[in-house]
């Protein structure tokens, strides 16, 4: 089965009709995720910009990391399912669009930032808890991470633009 | 970070990866209407998109192609045109019908809706009523 005949399917669901089709279900999962976006590039910018040694700086990292990341992966969940919906009501015309590409690539790049954040920079991260400015390593991954997210808030909105 | 993060880090990743593979093909911008222009194109239907974010009348009539060109009429939400007694039946390909429309300010076959005048008579409103 190819990928183009499994957007096809998916486009054919009777969820993916009904939102596609009727009058409420756009507009409220479309509301709900661009609140749900709102809340993890928030919540993710105050932690991108500890790393960087712009704000908080009286904050532990470990600890603001603690604080933070439930709250980014529970939003993010909350994203990613209303994003789902909304591709699956036109899945083979999405899948196409180059914004809507584009901000695939830069999530992935936003996923992958942080995972290697995590894995490798945040390794002997005791030693510089509770400096103002971390080391380059860690400044460079929450500017990183910054530009990711604008790309993926930027490129989504652009879908719009290219329907 | 937990095994599941980086397994869902990872997989997103990959997921984004396959889509992003796929080929693209052509679309026009749905954005850059003349609001000061108004054009009426009197024509046959080619296809009725009763859809979100918004509906499209497909519209073989004389345009920048020939005389017959196929124009891509942008309408308003689901939510909208229903309570302007839209339908998903209002229009079916081969109708003949009259539109008026905002059209593109780069001149390519395509437009934002205002009125429709159907062969039966009966008229059905969008954008700016």
């Amino acid at each position: 089965m190819s990928l183009s005949s499994v957007l096809a399917a998916l486009e054919a669901t009777p969820f993916a009709t009904a939102i596609r089709e009727g009058s409420y279900l756009f507009p409220w999962i479309e509301s709900v995720h661009v609140l749900a976006i709102v809340l993890v590039v928030g919540v993710v910018f105050v932690m991108d910009l500890r790393l960087i040694g712009v704000t908080a700086g009286g904050q532990g990292i470990n600890r603001l990391l603690k604080d933070s990341t439930p709250l980014v992966w529970a939003a993010f969940v909350v994203a990613a399912v209303t994003g789902f919906l909304l591709f699956s009501s036109s899945a083979t015309t999405y899948a196409a669009n180059p914004a809507f590409r584009l901000k695939l690539v830069a999530l992935a790049a936003a996923g992958l930032n942080m995972a290697l954040f995590h894995r490798v920079s945040l390794k002997g991260a005791e030693a510089w808890d509770n400096l103002v400015k971390p080391p380059a390593q860690a400044r460079l991954a929450g500017a990183i991470s910054m530009a990711c997210w604008v790309a993926v808030v930027a490129s989504g909105r652009w879908i719009g633009f290219l329907a | 970070m937990k095994l599941w993060q980086t397994g869902g880090a990872v997989a997103l990743a990959a997921l984004s990866l396959t889509l992003a593979a796929t080929p693209a093909s052509a679309h026009h911008s749905a954005a850059m209407f003349d609001h000061a222009k108004i054009v009426t194109l009197s024509g046959t239907v080619k296809e009725f998109k009763w859809m979100n974010p918004h509906g499209w009348i497909q519209i073989m009539a004389p345009g920048p192609a020939g005389p017959a060109t196929e124009w891509s009429i942008e309408c308003s939400s689901i939510n909208i045109l229903a309570r302007k007694g839209w339908s998903s039946k209002s229009f079916k390909p081969g109708d003949k019908i009259s539109l008026s429309m905002h059209p593109m300010k780069d001149g390519s076959a395509a437009g934002f809706v205002l009125k429709v005048d159907t062969a039966d008579g009966h008229s059905l409103t969008d954008h700016d009523y």
